[in-house]
């Protein structure tokens, strides 16, 4: 885990942090928290307004890349009067390192949060190791 | 007649569409992080998107991982108030590695320009984005004044 924790920087809230590809839109790196259970990491993701058919979660390598499109609701025939906040897509990667077991990574998208387990590899587990005394 | 006129400045006019504070917001954001005192700025929490045409104002406020019954809106007169909150508490033994996202208490008003129809508010809640339609009360809308012609 000490690897992902020094993979994520710090996160541009209002700017965008790259304009990929050919798509419209900006992109911006959405807020996670990650923690730590006895069998896995839990990595929680905002993602506001973020479908389950419009998100896209890929693993190459170490790197999980979550990206996420968010539904722009057009306000047509309203003036858009005061904005915080960014309206476009969602990217960010995260490395694993070692100690996850790839194959049982699972991830279930509810009120627009992420969250992807990913479970501990058998010997990442911590033993406790019995002391027998005689 | 155009919309602005009814707006406060703090939407529109002398600073143009952009907020000037944005940016310093931002930054504040990111100090707070650092020094890992979120908890204290819930003042502008949730962000706001505000869209408005004569007849009504939507207010969009995304507020992931909040359920619809976490979330507490109110209207008076002109004045819209959101609260709410969302605590996550860890099992014993488990412990975070990074914590970005927001979590504790929130309390954030918005004065509008005009009285709204309190009993025709409209919310919903999708996908961890709020959506607030706050209708113009019918006696607040500008009159049209025909002219008598001699």
């Amino acid at each position: 885990m000490t690897a992902e924790t020094k993979t994520l920087e710090k996160i541009e809230e209002q700017t965008p942090a790259a304009v990929v590809e050919s798509k419209p839109g900006r992109v911006y790196t959405p807020r996670a928290d990650v923690y730590e259970t006895g069998q896995a990491y839990i990595l929680e993701v905002d993602l506001p307004g973020v479908t389950q058919e419009s998100l896209d979660i890929s693993l190459e390598k170490e790197v999980l890349t979550i990206k996420g499109a968010r539904e722009v609701a057009s306000y047509e025939g309203y003036k858009r009067e005061y904005g915080e906040y960014g309206v476009g897509r969602y990217e960010r990667s995260f490395s694993l390192g070692e100690g996850v077991e790839h194959d049982k990574i699972e991830a279930k998208l509810e009120n627009g949060v992420l969250a992807v387990t990913l479970p501990k590899a058998e010997e990442a587990v911590a033993r406790r190791i019995e002391i027998k005394s005689g | 007649m155009a919309t602005q006129t009814y707006l406060p400045s703090i939407f529109n006019g002398a600073f143009g569409t952009r907020n000037p504070f944005a940016d310093f917001r931002g930054f504040n954001d990111e100090l707070n992080r650092l020094f890992n005192t979120r908890r204290a700025t819930t003042s502008h929490y949730p962000a706001f998107n505000i869209y408005s045409n004569d007849e009504e104002t939507v207010v969009v406020a995304p507020l992931p991982g909040f359920k619809a019954e976490d979330i507490d809106i109110s209207v008076e007169r002109n004045r819209l108030t959101l609260s709410g909150s969302r605590e996550k508490e860890l099992a014993e033994g488990e412990q975070y590695h990074r914590r970005e996202r927001f979590s504790g208490e929130f309390k954030r008003s918005l004065t509008l320009p005009f009285a709204v129809d309190e009993k025709q508010v409209e919310a919903k809640f999708s996908d961890g984005v709020l959506e607030i339609k706050l209708p113009r009360a019918a006696e607040d809308k500008p009159k049209k004044i025909a002219i008598k012609s001699a």
